[in-house]
């Protein structure tokens, strides 16, 4: 079976935040999203993940209203999408990929202004930028902001209203480690205090580091849907990679009793200048599942 | 509709303009020529003066006679600013010997002859004879009533049943203004009152609102509790009552008389509603600002070429269809006080339109107004 045919179907619970049912989009005869089925819990940080044109964008497309699915539903906190769709604005946040402010006004300004659209109080904007520490940079133009300034900010914006339901879209792009960890930290509080948080990035170090489950789409389909633990013990390789003293290079796989009397052998002997084992790599792992490359 | 969304955008829209510098100093500029426009330049002579016409005659002469002192004596009011007496040996002149006049000057020249008798050259800018017709006007009734005047005092004598015969009876003129009619300060006020009207409208709608749309602004704006209704709402307060009160305040400050005209108000009010659906539509139709920008000028320039066409080869019924047809036409005639019957079909004219455009750029909008 190849990795483009695993079938996954989760099962659904009864504290599901966020629910996508045979979900299809098509862009006239090109079917971006095909089929895809997810539920999201409540308090989950779940990381969507797949190559480019694997149909995560068309995906968040949906879910902020923007694109109408072909077929499907999709269903937020119990309320149908396409139906309740005013109603739905209000509970979820959305941090693009591409900042978006208004750049000749302060930072402060820019969350005043949408404060005044979700009808927060004035609190609520300093302690948003409080949460992202971008208090002491609050009353410079969003013109003069770094490109992390810039997406904290966004993420800030993102958090005023106190969404249940926060998508967020490579969120630590272009974020040096501080303020990266400083990202994390809050989608852990957030995740903490019952937030949902959808996550779709390509650093798969913070997919491993964050993530509670993974789906992993290629080509519009769900290749995978586990968590980053389970999927480590589904693809981690148990083989020793040996440099002998004569030169030679040899893999041995534990799994295999011959190969593990071979490894003895050469060890009590000495013959061994080097000896690596192969660890789970994430990204190796992704790659597999994707197609993009084959082991 | 919630009023606190609407204030929101309101403001944001406000802060938005605060910031436009550009912007700021073009109205500037608009008021001060408003300003300009009605402080100065409001007598009769420079209205004629800025059809083309000569702002200065010289009568030039090179004896004194008579003939000259009549034409001193009786020269009209409206012309005594604007004639000049010299001899012509005291004009200056080129290097073949003309005399040479100044721009938008003009000269009537008494040449006298060996034989008695005198040439009359009349010099006049460019090629547009006409541009000299009320002086030459002037001076040969005058020089009929004055060679007239001789023959009869020569025949007093001689014949004097004859001298009453030979005299040129008393000719007196009246005139009359037609209202609204060669004045080009009302045309100048009103190209300014539309430009305007079209700066905040017809570019700056455009212009910000794709500037939103480029940045992903106006989808985070969509993504918040504002609904499509009520950031279309706020646009349609904000922009009308911008446009309105520029407009307003050009018209005013040329003419203050204008605010206290019903028609005026309906005038503005249905230009307003015009321009924003042509603003809308270009809005729509544009992905990214300088697209609105580029779309906006090419609007006016079409539109503009398409009425100098029409005009030149005198095609009938394609001007109606264009606002901006109607819509100089009826601020014209408020302006300048010559308002007709006719206006109103303008006004109804400007409204159906008014409508089309709203409805066109509604649409537009709906279909592909959030995101680039």
């Amino acid at each position: 079976m190849s990795s483009l045919q695993v079938a996954v179907r989760p099962s659904v619970r009864q504290d599901s935040v966020l629910r996508l049912d045979e979900l299809v989009v098509r862009y006239g005869s090109f079917v971006a999203v095909d089929g895809l089925t997810l539920e999201l819990r409540r308090g989950e940080l779940f990381g969507l993940l797949g190559p480019n044109g694997a149909g995560k964008t068309s995906t968040i497309r949906v879910l902020i209203g923007q694109r109408q699915p072909s077929s499907g539903t999709v269903t937020v906190a119990g309320l149908d999408l396409q139906h309740n769709w005013d109603e739905i604005k209000s509970h979820f946040g959305y941090i693009p990929d591409r900042e978006n402010h208004f750049e000749e006004f302060t930072g402060r300004r820019n969350l005043q202004i949408f404060a005044g659209l979700y009808h927060v109080p004035e609190e609520r904007v300093q302690e948003c930028l409080d949460l992202v520490e971008l208090s002491e940079a609050a009353e410079l133009p969003v013109r003069a902001y770094s490109l992390g300034m810039r997406r904290k900010l966004l993420l800030a914006r993102g958090l005023l209203h106190r969404p249940q339901l926060l998508y967020l879209d490579e969120p630590t792009a272009n974020l040096d480690i501080h303020s990266a960890e400083v990202v994390h930290r809050i989608l852990r509080d957030l995740t903490a205090r019952g937030v949902t948080v959808l996550l779709t990035t390509h650093n798969m170090q913070e997919v491993e580091q964050l993530c509670e489950r993974v789906a992993i789409l290629c080509r519009g389909r769900l290749v995978a849907l586990d968590s980053p633990m389970a999927l480590r013990q589904q693809h981690a390789e148990r083989k020793v990679d040996v440099v002998l003293r004569d030169g030679a290079r040899l893999v041995f796989d534990l799994d295999n009793p011959e190969d593990a009397i071979q490894l003895s052998h050469h060890l009590l002997a000495g013959q061994i200048i080097s000896m690596k084992t192969r660890e789970f790599n994430f990204h190796e792992t992704f790659l597999k599942l994707t197609g993009m490359k084959y082991s | 509709m919630r009023w606190y969304i609407i204030r929101t955008l309101l403001h944001k829209e406000f802060l938005r303009h605060l910031a436009n510098r550009g912007g700021i100093a073009l109205v500037l500029l608009l008021v001060v020529a408003a300003l300009l426009l009605s402080a100065f330049g409001g007598g009769e002579s420079q209205a004629v003066s800025a059809v083309g016409g000569v702002k200065r005659c010289y009568i030039e002469y090179w004896q004194d006679d008579p003939w000259i002192d009549h034409l001193q004596a009786h020269l009209p009011p409206e012309l005594e600013d604007r004639v000049r007496f010299r001899m012509g040996q005291s004009a200056r002149t080129d290097g073949q010997g003309s005399i040479v006049y100044e721009q938008n000057a003009g000269g009537i020249q008494l040449r006298p002859q060996r034989d008695g008798g005198y040439q009359v050259w009349i010099w006049h800018p460019g090629k547009d004879t006409s541009s000299i017709a009320p002086f030459e006007a002037w001076f040969w009734q005058e020089t009929h009533k004055y060679w007239q005047g001789r023959a009869a005092e020569a025949l007093a004598d001689v014949a004097p049943a004859m001298r009453r015969q030979v005299q040129t009876p008393d000719l007196t003129t009246r005139r009359f203004e037609i209202a609204g009619g060669l004045d080009p300060r009302s045309g100048i006020a009103t190209a300014l009152v539309i430009f305007g009207l079209f700066f905040v409208c017809v570019y700056l709608l455009p212009s910000l609102t794709c500037e939103e749309r480029e940045r992903g602004v106006l989808l985070a704006q969509a993504l918040s509790p504002a609904t499509a209704s009520e950031i279309l709402g706020a646009k349609f307060l904000f922009y009308p009552v911008l446009g309105l009160a520029l407009a307003v305040l050009l018209a005013g400050t040329y003419n203050p008389g204008v605010l206290l005209r019903p028609f005026f108000w309906l005038a503005m009010l249905v230009a307003v509603w015009g321009s924003m659906g042509v603003g809308l539509t270009i809005a729509s139709l544009a992905r990214t600002q300088r697209a609105a920008s580029m779309g906006a000028m090419c609007y006016m320039f079409a539109i503009a070429l398409l009425l100098f066409i029409c005009q030149q080869v005198n095609i009938k019924g394609l001007p109606y269809l264009a606002l901006e047809y109607h819509c100089p036409r009826m601020i014209h005639a408020v302006l300048g006080d010559a308002l007709r019957w006719y206006h109103w079909g303008n006004l109804a004219a400007t409204a159906v339109l008014a409508g089309l455009w709203t409805a066109v750029a509604t649409y537009l909008f709906r279909q592909r107004g959030w995101q680039s």
